[in-house]
């Protein structure tokens, strides 16, 4: 609703008829009807003021960035616990429990900021002149800002209200602690309370005596019924018991079919080296090293339908990881497969570049050249920095041995002086190195501008 | 060994050009590759394919090179539908900056994107720039950024990706970025170490 003129009927505090008339007499009515909810003045920019029980707890201009980023640039929150502390739900980013779910952001900074942000901004709109103003009783700020306030699980209490009960984790409760069972059977005097029998039984000399050899489960019912089935009704089952079920010749498993949750079926897994010898050489997979597993689909060997869920991603020649499972037909599967091979095999970057001239060329291996030069090389990392020579071969790098820059460190003499002059080497090659690569920026970006 | 004196260094910088389907990524990697852009596009399934009839499932990848070779630009695209987002994990490790691509039309898919933008850089200690596609108003541009969850100190180019001067700008940006972050990182790593070394001396 909006609070002007003509507006009468919605003239919440009163003002209607006055209107406009300076920013500070609209924030006095809403505080003395104790307003809760969102005012919206129409200056330029627009403010919107947040209001509870008649307290501003926030205001902010239109347009502002989001409250958590602003807390974020002042150095009152970092970004990790703005993100762990929100709470995001649909497009909206919600921080009201932000010192619930962060308990090291410190609270105390957090409210003073946002006190300060929020005076300065109702300060300057209390000397504006405000023509309308928006009424949105009960309406919150957006990033629950209100619940910063009322930690949560706080009671408001008006004078003459009864206390409430405290909560049973609170409760204070007296705890007895449990008799200890050993102490109660040392109690017992065990040598007064047993029976010694003596007497032999009558049911000694009735039972059979044990064979030597026994089986405790040779005469298992249990194992009997299962070989040899249940007995025919009104027949001895004592006549059964010698029959035993003819033994069936199994053949020995040789041979595996893994079926993948693509759907895919994998005919050679457990097949021996000499029969898959040569279709083997017909599938080898040229991406990797050796044979791997066959990522074509057989049409005679694809099952009806595939497992509900499964991704064909997942015959991915990368690492699987979690894909969410969509329906994707083969064709499309088949095509993703080719499409990720092409590339990869295509590429050629400068991490695989530099790795693939570190193995051929053994004059970089760190140990041949240790063996023949007594140490002093120095491993290039792949991908960032190489060094080679003006006819693209790899060759021996002359640089420094890389130290710590506490290595050539000497504790200070008498005078004060400090002799670190392997520190100083050490950094002066490390200016050096971030010089080359800025300077390589540099004229990248020149380049660029003047493409 | 043998030494040769006339070496050279050889730097190698590393962009991820990332943001939602359909945002104008490869538009951006073609528009500065001398190379043809190595792409793994396919046609579309689902409910993307009424946007556009193919799309990248796994990277799309351009160079740039300068030197004879010795200072090389590597851009390296992710997927933009969901599912292949994860490609964005293999691909992040090691970059210099990372380009954030949206669209300023597709406003629908800017909420997930802010999400994806901030869970990426969440471990990710690179400049950002993002590269507001179909746009033509800084101001606007600075303002769905800022929607998205990029910083006030972090880049935002408005772009017409279309055109590849404007995609050039955006890697330039980029660059710059890059750049600044290595001058200010040197001045402060070089700080830092000659502190260690003069209290280690003074002790």
């Amino acid at each position: 609703m909006t609070l002007e003129r003509d507006d009468v009927l919605h003239d919440v505090f009163g003002l209607a008829e006055t209107l406009p008339r300076p920013g500070w007499v609209v924030l006095d009515a809403a505080r003395d009807c104790r307003f809760t909810g969102e005012l919206t003045f129409h200056t330029n920019p627009a403010v919107a003021v947040y209001l509870d029980r008649g307290r501003i707890y926030f205001a902010e201009r239109l347009g502002d960035a989001p409250i958590g980023l602003q807390l974020v640039e002042a150095g009152v929150l970092t970004a990790a616990q703005l993100d762990h502390g929100s709470i995001r739900v649909g497009g909206t980013e919600n921080i009201g429990r932000l010192f619930e779910r962060c308990p090291l952001a410190d609270r105390d900074v957090a409210l003073v900021a946002v006190n300060l942000l929020t005076e300065e901004c109702f300060g300057w709109l209390a000397s504006q002149r405000v023509r309308a103003v928006d009424v949105k009783p009960y309406r919150f700020h957006v990033s629950g800002l209100h619940q910063w306030d009322r930690p949560h699980g706080a009671i408001d209490l008006s004078p003459g209200d009864p206390l409430p009960a405290p909560s049973p984790v609170e409760r204070p409760v007296f705890v007895e602690s449990p008799e200890s069972l050993v102490d109660r059977f040392q109690s017992f005097d065990v040598a007064d309370t047993m029976i010694e029998w003596q007497e032999r039984s009558w049911l000694d000399d009735r039972l059979p005596p044990e064979p030597s050899d026994h089986d405790p489960f040779a005469s298992d019912w249990i194992e009997r019924l299962e070989t040899e089935g249940l007995p025919v009704a009104g027949s001895d089952p004592l006549a059964m018991i010698p029959a035993q079920l003819p033994v069936v010749s199994l053949e020995p498993i040789d041979r595996f079919e893994v079926i993948w949750p693509s759907g895919e079926i994998d005919e050679q897994f457990g097949m021996t080296d000499d029969v898959l010898t040569d279709e083997i050489e017909a599938l080898r997979d040229h991406d990797r090293n050796g044979p791997t597993v066959r990522l074509s689909r057989s049409d005679a060997a694809e099952p009806a339908a595939p497992p509900v869920g499964s991704s064909p991603v997942e015959s991915s020649p990368f690492e699987p990881a979690p894909v969410e499972s969509s329906p994707v037909e083969p064709d499309a599967a088949d095509a993703i497969v080719l499409a990720v091979r092409g590339a990869v095999a295509s590429i050629d970057t400068g991490s695989l570049e530099v790795r693939r001239r570190l193995v051929e060329s053994p004059a970089l291996d760190p140990h041949l050249s240790d063996m023949s030069s007594g140490g002093g090389s120095t491993i290039v990392p792949p991908g960032r920095v190489a060094v080679r020579s003006e006819h693209n071969e790899w060759a021996p790098v002359p640089v420094t041995p890389l130290h710590s820059v506490f290595d050539g460190l000497v504790t200070s003499t008498a005078g004060g002086a400090t002799e670190s002059s392997t520190a100083s080497v050490t950094l002066e090659t490390g200016r050096g190195e971030s010089a080359d690569r800025t300077s390589a920026l540099r004229r990248l970006i020149g380049t660029l501008r003047g493409r | 060994m043998a030494v040769d004196q006339q070496t050279q260094i050889e730097h190698v910088f590393k962009l991820l050009v990332t943001g939602p389907f359909a945002a104008g990524k490869t538009s951006l990697i073609q528009a500065v590759s001398q190379t043809p852009v190595v792409e793994t596009d396919v046609d579309t399934t689902g409910d993307e394919a009424s946007v556009k009839q193919r799309t990248t499932v796994a990277m799309d990848f351009g160079t740039y090179t300068i030197d004879d070779g010795d200072v090389r630009l590597l851009m390296f695209g992710t997927p933009g539908q969901r599912r292949f987002w994860f490609m964005t994990d293999i691909m992040k490790g090691d970059v210099d900056a990372v380009i954030y691509v949206i669209d300023a039309d597709a406003e629908d898919t800017h909420a997930d994107a802010g999400d994806a933008m901030r869970a990426l850089l969440k471990d990710l200690r690179v400049p950002l720039v993002v590269a507001v596609n179909r746009c033509d108003s800084a101001t606007d541009a600075r303002l769905f950024a800022r929607q998205l969850g990029a910083l006030a100190s972090e880049a935002v180019v408005a772009c017409q990706l279309i055109r590849h001067e404007s995609g050039r700008e955006v890697v330039i940006e980029a660059l710059l970025a890059v750049l600044d972050r290595m001058e200010r990182g040197a001045v402060d790593d070089r700080g830092a170490l000659e502190r260690v070394i003069a209290m280690a001396g003074a002790e």
